[in-house]
């Protein structure tokens, strides 16, 4: 049980306004919801347990990803796999800080410029990513109905996430300028 | 590393710049986030209170972790074969009775009736909640849009309505029934519950107990609010783990602080009504044998709430025979309970005659009819719903030519609904009794 309710009150601030981003960052990482959230919960739980201790000068979501990447490491250890590199968790983690930075203030949100970048991809490419991602179709499954082996399909989606990247980063950082 | 999936496939496109493996991994979270969690600017409410719910020391809704494992020097010593093969059957079992569970688990509600869109959430994907569909535990119901709604009946008879945006979750536990509401208001009519087996609704602020009661329950993402029109509910606050009794006709509201608890009586025009007929069964109105022939029927093209309404189609004029204009009238079952004082009609409108007027009278057990009120049709805007309410409780003997010299109200047997002095087409619906006149009332003379 937690001591003060106004605490409380910011904490659920806190969690309301960073819950996606952060599940996103754990989707990144494990691409399984049921672990995602799993991982999120713990850390929300974390954070909200050292809450105390937190420097309130540093940004909370790159605090909250901290926590989230030691959980992932720490799954990733009882599940016996291998994790990511360092390497890749940190181009990761600075791809994740330079959106959350980018997207303060009032500046196009991240899941926003997502959502206009998604209107602006080809008509293929963007069926290509509602069947895979929205409809969770297999790659497999969308190669029959599209008429497409499944390694075109693989390339596709890579093509279509490739796009959306740069258009995201642009998207962004013209809200930057003007911001 | 176990082998990636198509997120880490080099790019090969001569148009795009190449990307990192971090970049695409990125850039994959995100659709999957944005195909899990909606839109831009949506916040999942169930997932956020699912983590206030364990900060305030609930156990995990979804998330079922193991218990770290901690091997004993005496444990060390088992062969490591033995204790794997325990360990496979153990999870066979475990995975034996899930599977039976999900696949046999009987349902524990029926959809009655569904407007507008009406999802099932699952881990699967989301489907279309069509009426008549029954639900197993576990699953998550949500309304899309202010004209959303269903009706969920429970094999107990016990009956839920959803409306507008609402997301709940429906699980049946040894202990009793559980509704989870992260959103939205909901309407219960609850049938008496074993004590031990109570009925139990949680909101992301508070935790109401029913053993059977007729109740309102209203969520905002700051607090829930609680009305009870029947019966008592035991509430508890989540911040202070406060308890409190909120009986008939009273209403609560607990947020997420420890501040005083909003508590009053609730208004008299928000106590609600009895149901006589909301139109969604089968048709239960039967002709009068001293009016006029008419066309009377269960109807969709009108309703004031649900699906269906009655549609009564009446040709006025002089019957052949006869001098006076015609009428017909429509006999419907209906009992007064001893706080009823009113009786309320709602009526839609399609065309009338200047002249033609709608009469509602209580027919009592002896055949006397006792006239109650009428209205006429043309001072009523068409196309629109009106109240059209009667006091229940008569002063003086009226219209009553046969049986009984006393109106008694426990007598009554019918309601008899008429159109008279001209033709009319018609709809009726949620025909009701109440201690109060409801908030719609329209004038009637």
């Amino acid at each position: 049980m937690s001591g003060n309710p106004c605490d409380d009150k910011t904490f659920e601030i806190l969690v309301r306004e960073h819950h996606r981003r952060v599940l996103a960052y754990a989707l990144s990482l494990v691409r399984r919801e049921d672990v995602a959230q799993d991982l999120v919960q713990e850390a929300f739980l974390v954070a909200h347990r050292k809450l105390p201790e937190f420097d309130s000068s540093r940004d909370f979501g790159n605090w909250l990803r901290g926590i989230v990447r030691l959980e992932y490491l720490e799954w990733t250890r009882r599940q016996r796999e291998v994790p990511f590199s360092d390497n890749i968790l940190n181009a990761l983690e600075a791809r994740y800080r330079e959106w959350d930075d980018a997207g303060g203030d009032g500046r196009t949100e991240i899941f926003e410029a997502l959502q206009l970048c998604l209107q602006n991809l080809q008509d293929m490419a963007r069926r290509t990513i509602d069947l895979f991602y929205t409809e969770r179709r297999s790659c497999a499954d969308i190669g029959d109905q599209m008429g497409a082996s499944e390694p075109v399909v693989r390339k596709r989606l890579e093509r279509a996430r490739q796009s959306l990247l740069q258009c995201i980063s642009k998207r962004m950082a013209a809200s930057e300028v003007m911001a | 590393m176990k082998s990636a999936d198509n997120t880490l496939s080099p790019a090969g496109d001569q148009n795009l710049e190449p990307t990192n493996p971090a970049d695409d991994m990125a850039i994959d979270g995100l659709l999957r986030e944005r195909a899990r969690g909606g839109q831009a600017g949506q916040v999942d409410q169930a997932f956020v209170s699912q983590i206030m719910a364990r900060i305030h020391g609930e156990p995990a809704l979804h998330v079922v972790r193991a218990a770290p494992t901690v091997r004993s020097a005496s444990v060390a010593r088992w062969p490591r074969r033995v204790l794997t093969m325990a360990a496979s059957v153990a999870i066979l079992i475990g995975v034996g009775i899930a599977g039976y569970r999900m696949l046999y688990a009987p349902a524990i509600v029926a959809v009655e009736e569904v407007r507008g869109q009406v999802q099932l959430v699952s881990r699967r994907g989301v489907t279309l909640v069509a009426a008549g569909v029954r639900l197993r535990s576990g699953v998550e119901i949500e309304g899309r849009g202010a004209d959303a709604g269903a009706t969920l009946i429970y094999a107990d008879s016990s009956r839920i309505r959803i409306q507008g945006d609402v997301r709940v979750g429906l699980t049946s536990t040894g202990q009793g029934q559980r509704l989870r509401i992260d959103l939205g208001v909901i309407r219960g009519n609850f049938q008496k519950q074993e004590i031990t087996r109570p009925f139990v609704i949680t909101t992301p602020h508070a935790s109401a107990t029913v053993v059977g009661t007729e109740l309102t329950m209203k969520i905002s993402q700051d607090i829930t609010r609680l009305e009870v029109t029947e019966g008592l509910v035991n509430m508890v606050r989540f911040s202070d783990r406060q308890r409190m009794d909120v009986s008939q006709g009273e209403y609560v509201e607990a947020g997420a602080d420890r501040g005083p608890v909003i508590r009053g009586r609730l208004a008299k025009a928000m106590v609600p009504e009895t149901s006589v007929d909301s139109h969604e069964q089968e048709l239960k109105w039967k002709c009068s044998r001293y009016g006029d022939p008419t066309v009377f029927e269960l109807s969709t093209r009108q309703a004031h709430s649900g699906g269906h309404s009655l549609r009564v189609e009446y040709k006025g004029g002089e019957p052949a025979g006869r001098k006076s204009p015609g009428y017909t009238i429509l006999v419907h079952p209906l009992r007064i309970g001893k706080d009823d004082q009113f009786l309320t009609y709602r009526v839609f409108v399609e065309s009338c005659d200047a002249d033609t007027q709608i009469n509602t009278m209580t027919q009592m057990d002896d055949q006397g009819a006792w006239f109650l009120g009428c209205s006429l049709l043309s001072t009523h805007p068409k196309g629109q719903w009106f109240a059209f309410t009667v006091p229940l409780r008569i002063p003086v003997k009226k219209n009553n030519n046969v049986g009984s010299a006393i109106y008694d109200t426990v007598r009554v047997t019918d309601c008899l609904f008429s159109v008279f002095g001209g033709s009319a087409v018609l709809y009726v619906d949620d025909v009701a009794v109440s201690a109060t006149a409801p908030a719609d009332s329209g004038k009637t003379k």
